[in-house]
């Protein structure tokens, strides 16, 4: 019984000096193993958080993209809005503002579904990548909504975005908030063509309101068409979009541009210029009993030379495809 | 009584004994499966630089003003000259010289290549253009600091045809 512990003690100490031993011979190549593999989670695990970060920032694109297409009427939804048919753009009313709003959330979930069928094409399509087909996995949950529409930010909630990479050994998984946050002064411009509207009916000098009401960020200017006025506002800085009048990218401003009736009413009579007459203090001075409902303009579907592409109509170029609004 | 205490002091070393062995083997353990706590802190350092370089290059490529960068730094300026110089350094990388690296399985590198580069270092050299020649000339143990290249679908403007392109981006770790 004396000798049995100092056994036991001897196969101890030859199975430490046999681990001291290995990692002696083998230790370099161990390590190097180790932060290959250490490496190989990493850069998975850095790979699925640049993804998600990459597709966050396409919310971005996307609504840049359609606050400036819709701002700039080159792209519109059917709502009550009438629309000048020479200029191809809407005519101010109440309703316009909210409409911006609407159009812009529902043309952004359009463009955002383009870069989501990307990102999807690129990791599951088996065509494209047959080893990010067996191991990607991405998927959008859709919750569309604007966040905020103030005087510095524009924010629109896009939903959740979740990837999955599972290779049988590594399981990395991450849900990613999609929200798109743009500084932009795009409130400030529908702001001041609301007081440019205010001083026309006021009757002051066109150029008096320009000069008044541009500033650092807005530029507001206004080009007089005897029956209408084009009141356009825009951010004074450029950004880079997609244009569809040329089908290529270009520089332009986020803003608004619409054409404002100069009429004060608009006359229930076919005849308006028998209701209506000119005032002295300029704008049209019309009696109660010729005023009807907003018949001013045409509604967007009756507009000539434009293209329906489902919801959407392209307004700035027939010729335009619609495989990006269908 | 000699040999009760004979006894007793050989119970005692073998005790010491087992919980020295024990001791290595946590240790062991502890360094060689450490790599799920590193993981978890991938995750984090995203938040700061290597997400802000995606956005720049973003920024300066398809040019959405200055709404990615002031989103993720107080300092525009700075971070901005920062970032400039970045992509002035990945712009120079001889990407034809990466992948004839020797040794270097082109099929792998997506995920296992990338160079080795100082970033608080005044120079800003690129040290390596390899993970492997940081893994193999020199002590691994002393590569602690990595830029990753990585293929990833880059969302653009829509030119037209397309609203992503693959692009090669680097990262920090």
């Amino acid at each position: 019984m004396k000798g049995v512990a100092w056994i036991i003690v001897g196969i101890m100490l030859m199975i430490v000096l046999s681990i001291v031993a290995a990692l002696f011979v083998f230790g370099k190549n161990i390590i190097v193993e180790k932060r290959l593999y250490q490496e190989k989670i990493l850069s998975i695990g850095n790979r699925v958080e640049m993804t998600g970060s990459l597709i966050v920032q396409s919310t971005d694109l996307a609504t840049l993209q359609a606050l400036y297409d819709i701002g700039n009427s080159n792209i519109a939804i059917e709502s009550k809005i009438r629309y000048n048919d020479d200029e191809k753009l809407p005519y101010w009313s109440d309703e316009y503002e909210d409409y911006v709003k609407q159009a812009t959330l529902k043309l952004a979930e359009k463009y955002f579904e383009n870069y989501n069928k990307s990102f999807t094409e690129y990791f599951m399509d088996p065509l494209k990548s047959n080893e990010r087909y067996k191991y990607w996995y991405v998927e959008w949950e859709k919750d569309m909504k604007i966040k905020e529409f103030n005087e510095n930010y524009i924010s629109i909630n896009f939903g959740k975005f979740n990837i999955t990479y599972d290779d049988g050994m590594v399981r990395i998984s991450k849900k990613y908030p999609l929200v798109s946050k743009i500084k932009t002064k795009f409130l400030k411009t529908i702001e001041k063509s609301k007081q440019a509207i205010e001083r026309i009916n006021n009757g002051d000098d066109f150029s008096s309101i320009e000069s008044t009401l541009s500033d650092d960020y807005v530029v507001l200017s206004l080009r007089d068409k005897t029956d209408y006025v084009i009141v356009s506002s825009k951010e004074k800085s450029v950004r880079r979009f997609y244009l569809f009048s040329s089908k290529t990218q270009s520089y332009d401003s986020l803003g608004i541009i619409f054409v404002f009736d100069k009429k004060k009413c608009f006359c229930a009579l076919s005849d308006c210029s028998n209701a209506c007459w000119w005032g002295l203090s300029g704008p049209y001075q019309c009696s109660p009993s010729s005023c009807g409902e907003n018949k001013v303009g045409v509604s967007l579907k009756d507009l000539s030379q434009i293209k329906k592409c489902g919801n959407f109509y392209i307004l700035s170029n027939k010729d335009h495809s619609c495989d990006i609004l269908t | 009584m000699l040999g009760r205490r004979r006894k007793g002091f050989g119970a005692l070393l073998t005790l010491q004994i087992f919980l020295i062995f024990f001791g290595i083997s946590l240790f062991l353990f502890l360094k060689f499966f450490t790599y799920t706590i590193r993981v978890s802190t991938t995750q984090t350092v995203t938040k700061s630089r290597e997400s802000l370089l995606v956005l720049s290059i973003i920024n300066n490529k398809y040019s959405s003003g200055e709404n990615f960068v002031t989103a993720l730094a107080n300092d525009t300026e700075k971070t901005n000259k920062e970032i400039a110089n970045h992509i002035i350094q990945f712009d120079e990388i001889d990407l034809a010289k990466v992948y004839s690296e020797p040794g270097v399985d082109s099929s792998s590198i997506v995920t296992s290549v990338y160079y080795y580069y100082k970033f608080n270092d005044a120079e800003n050299v690129i040290e390596y253009l390899s993970n492997y020649k940081c893994t193999y000339s020199k002590n691994p143990l002393k590569c602690k600091d990595y830029t990753y290249i990585i293929k990833l679908p880059i969302p653009q403007l829509y030119d037209g045809t397309n609203f992503i392109k693959e692009g090669l981006l680097m990262s920090f770790v």
